[in-house]
């Protein structure tokens, strides 16, 4: 009996032990996460970093331990919002389901020390998780990064000051009816570079829910990621490119929302943009939606470059008679009625 | 009747061409310009025939660090900048063609892309630029490999020209109306094949045991896919998720290359056109100081000759050696003005040198940080998502990685000749 008794503790202590070092291995804190377990609640909704669906689900709700098998992880968990801190709170499911993790997922069933942690939503012990909430921070710098380009007025912001330039003088040549300077002409379709969300590469992460928010809001599974867009061209008024979601869905009006020259957010909604979209999408959004004249169709269907071209620098002129100037010629483009 | 030449004649034919050369190396020569025009799309091109394009750093032709070669006129810091400026033009030229889809400049190779182009600087002063150019496609297809001259005209250089036009400008249309042929000589189905194998390189070099097992390649090196992963496959959603990111970070870099390209544009524009200027004087007058000098010598040697041969005419001798200095003291001169504007050359290289190099510093050092940065990431999500890919398949990483097709192990890219 009393062997036994003396035996008690040491397998507890050799069980403890065993535990910690389980946990000590497959809790790989990723680079840049930051916070406690308990802010991992919280940061769940800075998932809404993401653009995207990824981000979202650091929410670590979704890791919590016998969850975690990769399916759950998936990036087709998209919204980012729903990762919210609300299910997060379902992280504590912790430890028990561990038990149940796939074979062979061993990052999973270290959902156990969640359990003692509290902190079932600990993302280092799910590599589902852990790999979504990296892509999201990713996502965070890379957006701040265009960001304080964009507000430095560096990049390719300037090809969209140069373009615009030289649409004005473009312009202006040609309402003094001074004809024969190569100057004016071509300026119009000028080199796509400089134009800004043209033909596609320069869109810009700041575009429609591109990449979105950096902090979300703690209020538990709002599902709303806010925060500044980071895109550096002047956007479109909006209704110009509508953000695409991760189903190729529009993205919703409040994606399209103010947007000055040069920095294209701060854009606030649900995040339900795609990455991609914000990488490879054409055109950022922006405001000026008054800029629009009524006979304009706001989808741009139909339209070909020159047109785009056009539709994009008069939305991007401040200038009023510049302006109906550059909407005259894409009505000409177009074969509508001259107004 | 003596087929001999009279030393008389022969003096006087000298003479005579002596005179003609002189008379013409005051004229300017004449310089052929060519000039290309850019195929642009009519219509919108269909989306499955917008490859993406990386256009790889150019090879600077100089080590970056190495003193000026002044005999060559070759200027480091200039080529860092040029080797960031070029392939920033190309991809402009690329973009405004409407023939692609997205267009980047890359710092290294990047298996992101559908097509990777690549150049050397062989020459650039302003007057003359010489490009090396390469492109292969994702399947490894060598689509160039050739070399581009230009001479630039006096009228690129002119304020009136339309807006985004380098003055190499009919260079870049070349090279991409290049690429744009071998792309049309693709069909549809070869253009998905490129556009399948660029995503499966990638998602192998992310996590080989999903992805190099379903790709070939054949004795020549040409990637094929073996067979395409399901569409509803989450390791694939993951290596798109992780591609856009790669996306991102190449506008991210792009916007530093644009940036470079703003900044560099305005001096590097003045420093071509003053060096081709001053290259075409210095030319003229080394070619002028030549044919000069090569006209005295003969006029003196023409006067040896006639003297040798019995010439009883003292004022041809004298006429011949009097012309053959004076032609030989006219060459001396223009040489030492050929020196003048090769000094002006100089200067005007090393001052854009010096302008250059804090720019191409700036850029490389946020390009290395942000390369750096995603590095730490990549090599984060690659292991993530072997663990990931042993977690739902059961099969340990080591082993399925193991288990790979020889052929299909991720071998290089076919790294630009």
């Amino acid at each position: 009996m009393d062997m036994q008794r003396s035996l008690t503790p040491v397998i507890l202590l050799a069980a403890a032990v065993g535990l910690a070092a389980c946990s000590s291995t497959s809790m790989q804190p990723p680079a840049g996460t930051t916070g406690s377990p308990s802010s991992a609640g919280s940061s769940g909704s800075s998932g809404s970093s993401g653009s995207s669906s990824p981000a979202g689900q650091s929410g670590a709700g979704q890791s919590g331990a016998g969850k975690s098998g990769a399916s759950k992880s998936g990036s087709s968990q998209s919204g980012s919002g729903k990762a919210g801190a609300g299910q997060t709170g379902a992280g504590q499911a912790g430890a028990g389901p561990s038990a149940s993790s796939p074979p062979g997922t061993s990052p999973p069933s270290a959902g156990g020390p969640s359990g003692s942690s509290g902190s079932g939503g600990d993302p280092g012990a799910d590599p589902g998780a852990v790999f979504d909430k990296s892509l999201g921070d990713f996502d965070g710098e890379i957006g701040r990064e265009r960001e304080a380009m964009a507000k430095s007025g560096q990049g390719s912001g300037r090809a969209a000051e140069t373009q615009q330039g030289s649409d004005t003088s473009a312009v202006k040549t040609a309402g003094r009816g001074s004809s024969g300077q190569p100057g004016a002409s071509g300026s119009a379709s000028g080199m796509g570079g400089g134009i800004p969300g043209g033909l596609g590469s320069i869109g810009g992460i700041g575009t429609s829910g591109g990449i979105g928010g950096e902090t979300g809001t703690p209020t538990a599974g709002s599902g709303q990621g806010s925060g500044q867009g980071s895109g550096s061209q002047p956007g479109p008024s909006a209704g110009g490119d509508q953000g695409v979601g991760p189903d190729g869905e529009p993205g919703t009006p409040d994606d399209t929302a103010a947007g000055a020259p040069g920095s294209g957010g701060p854009g606030t909604g649900p995040s339900t943009g795609d990455a991609s979209g914000g990488v490879k999408g054409s055109g950022g959004s922006g405001a000026a939606a008054d800029t629009l004249p009524s006979d304009i169709p706001r989808e741009g269907t139909g339209e070909d470059q020159v047109a785009r071209q056009l539709r994009e620098a008069a939305m991007a002129e401040q200038d009023p008679a510049i302006r109906e100037a550059l909407w005259d010629e894409y009505r000409k483009v177009m074969g509508m009625k001259p107004q | 009747m003596s087929h001999r030449l009279q030393p008389g004649r022969l003096l006087t034919v000298l003479l005579c061409a002596g005179a003609f050369t002189l008379a013409g190396c005051s004229v300017g020569r004449t310089i052929d310009y060519e000039q290309t025009d850019l195929i642009r799309a009519a219509a919108e091109v269909p989306d499955d025939e917008r490859l993406d394009v990386g256009i790889i750093l150019f090879d600077p032709g100089v080590e970056a660090g190495s003193p000026p070669d002044e005999k060559k006129l070759v200027f480091p810091e200039v080529r860092q900048a040029e080797a960031r400026y070029m392939p920033y033009q190309l991809k402009n030229t690329l973009e405004g063609s409407g023939q692609w889809g997205s267009v980047w400049v890359v710092p290294e190779r990047s298996e992101a892309v559908d097509v990777t182009v690549w150049g050397r600087i062989d020459k650039s002063d302003g007057l003359d630029a010489v490009l090396r150019v390469g492109a292969w496609d994702a399947t490894g297809r060598e689509w160039l490999n050739k070399k581009y001259a230009t001479t630039v005209p006096e009228k690129a250089y002119s304020k009136y020209r339309e807006t985004g036009q380098d003055p190499y400008q009919s260079l870049y249309n070349e090279i991409a109306n290049d690429l744009l042929e071998v792309r049309r000589g693709l069909s549809r189905k070869e253009l998905t094949t490129v556009r399948n194998v660029a995503e499966l390189r990638y998602g192998a070099e992310l996590v080989p045991a999903a992805f190099a097992e379903l790709l070939e390649q054949d004795k020549s090196g040409i990637y094929r896919p073996r067979r395409l992963p399901a569409a509803d496959d989450p390791m694939v959603g993951r290596m798109r998720a992780v591609r856009d990111r790669e996306y991102a970070l190449l506008d991210a870099l792009n916007e530093y290359y644009a940036n470079l390209y703003y900044e560099l544009g305005k001096p590097y524009e003045d420093w071509r056109k003053m060096s081709r200027e001053e290259m075409i004087r210095y030319q003229d007058l080394r070619r002028s100081a030549f044919v000069r000098g090569a006209a005295g010598a003969a006029a003196l040697l023409a006067a040896i000759l006639y003297e040798s041969s019995g010439g009883s005419n003292s004022a041809v001798t004298m006429a011949g050696v009097i012309g053959g200095f004076e032609g030989i003291k006219s060459a001396m001169g223009k040489s030492e003005e050929a020196s003048v504007s090769l000094d002006a050359l100089k200067e005007a290289g090393a001052g854009f040198n010096a302008e250059a190099e804090p720019l191409v510093v700036e850029v490389e050092g946020q390009t290395r940080r942000l390369t750096g940065t995603a590095e730490a990431r990549y090599k984060e999500w690659r292991r993530l998502l072997r663990e990931i890919y042993a977690a739902e398949t059961g099969v340990p990483v080591l082993q399925a990685e193991t288990q790979l097709q020889p052929g299909a192990d991720a071998e290089p890219v076919p790294a630009p000749q």
